[in-house]
């Protein structure tokens, strides 16, 4: 009775790794030492290949040996516009101009098509946590008849992504995860702090006005910013009252 | 009279006909030489060079246009559209100390792992080892398949990269001097190019 009940506790504790290491991004696993992109990056890392992306290709390159990586593969993307690529656990998710492309990397040197999910022409990256992708799109130069909203989109079934709720912006470019907070670059509107625990129902907690902001990355406790006036950092050990650290100016 | 006032018109027409072609070749061309106007002169690489030489190291300088971040343990990279990387320390946040700038003409995405830095460029991959900065070494350049004669005039550089370019002057590229790897933007006199 009592091998059965350690085999049962064994059992369990096997499995609640098997989940936890499902759900985490492939990029912090393996790999040696990587850093950190914010979510217009073209350039990601997956355990020890670099995940590129140049007009519509994709190229895949073993970096295992840093300093000698070796190209494996490209792939059409059948896709003219895009932008961007984040890595989530064994997926790939591509913003285009009109809507964000899965791929598996469950053959992690040869990406594989799963799904799309098509939207409006417009600008956008993608960043993932859990079951949601998080989608901004935006008007601007080379979009200019887009819509400018932030949708939230159900991945858990990742062969049919599904439009959760759409919310409208001024200018939404740049996002960055971080637990039940979305921070969003909106353009001249600056930086907002969105709560999404319930993704049915957004809410912004706050807004710091910056000059026309683009990207954020979310690295530990700092937050650092582009904007078209330089790079901004903030303390984010408390989620939703940043403390200003620096600012980077830019001459122009 | 009849075929004088025949000829004449023989002449008026075939006069109008180079006028329409010359004005057909202004449009296609140029709208006409300017005296003086900003445009780009092509940045040649030496014949004897490589074109790892086009990408090296140099004293930091002030952020103009700022692109894409990166954050590697304690350095924060900035990319300067089209023309390189800001390395900064950032061990202390509050103040992010400039080490030094990476000319890479062309770049505007980045990522780095053991310290081997990747970087777009106009000719392909580029690996660079930042282990001793401000000193760098291009370990690798694994170029793009595809055949263009020269980089796009950097008209229009955007977050994205290089749009559809906007109509300029630039300075015709004469290939005795070498292939030519970047533009700079300057004062040109009586362009005889425009694209």
């Amino acid at each position: 009775m009592k091998n059965i009940l350690i085999l049962i506790v064994l059992i369990s504790f096997i499995s609640a790794c098997k989940e936890d290491s499902s759900s985490f991004p492939a990029s912090a696993d393996g790999g040696g030492t990587t850093g950190t992109g914010g979510s217009m990056a073209k350039y990601t890392f997956s355990g020890n290949y670099l995940y590129t992306v140049e007009k519509q290709f994709l190229t895949v390159y073993d970096v295992t040996n840093a300093k000698d990586p070796q190209k494996l593969t490209s792939i059409d993307l059948n896709n003219n516009g895009v932008e961007t690529i984040f890595p989530y656990g064994e997926y790939l998710f591509f913003g285009t101009q009109n809507g964000m492309l899965i791929y598996s990397l469950s053959n992690p040197e040869r990406p594989s098509y799963i799904s799309t999910y098509t939207h409006i022409v417009s600008c956008d990256p993608v960043v993932v946590s859990g079951n949601i992708a998080y989608v901004t799109l935006s008007t601007g130069n080379r979009c200019n008849r887009g819509v400018n909203q932030l949708e939230l989109i159900d991945i858990s079934n990742i062969q049919q992504p599904r439009l959760i709720r759409a919310y409208q912006y001024v200018n939404p470019k740049g996002l960055a995860i971080a637990g039940d907070y979305l921070y969003l670059c909106d353009g001249s509107a600056g930086l907002k702090i969105l709560d999404v625990k319930n993704p049915n129902n957004v809410k912004m907690i706050k807004q710091i006005d910056l000059f026309d902001t683009y990207d954020v990355i979310k690295k530990g406790d700092i937050l650092t910013i582009t904007g078209l006036d330089g790079i901004y950092q903030y303390d984010c050990s408390d989620p939703i009252n940043l403390k200003f650290l620096s600012k980077i100016s830019s001459v122009k | 009279m009849f075929k004088i006032q025949f000829i004449n018109i023989k002449i008026i027409a075939l006069l109008s006909f180079i006028v329409m072609m010359n004005a057909c070749r202004d449009r296609d061309d140029f709208q006409s030489i300017p005296g003086s106007v900003r445009g780009f002169k092509p940045v040649y690489l030496d014949k004897n060079a490589k074109y790892e030489d086009s990408i090296y190291s140099t004293v930091s300088r002030a952020l103009v246009t700022p692109g894409k971040i990166y954050v590697y343990q304690s350095f924060l990279l900035i990319n300067e559209l089209g023309k390189g990387i800001h390395i900064y320390d950032n061990s202390n946040p509050t103040t992010p100390v400039p080490i030094a700038f990476i000319v890479v003409p062309y770049n505007f995405d980045m990522a780095v792992k053991d310290n081997v830095l990747y970087a777009d460029s106009y000719i392909g991959l580029v690996a660079i080892d930042i282990n001793n900065l401000p000193d760098i070494t291009v370990s690798k350049i694994i170029k793009y398949e595809r055949n263009q004669k020269f980089p796009p005039l950097p008209v229009d550089f955007t977050w994205g990269g290089w749009g559809r370019s906007a109509r300029t002057y630039f300075e015709c590229i004469d290939e005795n001097r070498g292939v030519v790897i970047d533009w700079e933007e300057v004062q040109l006199i009586e362009p005889k190019c425009y694209k």
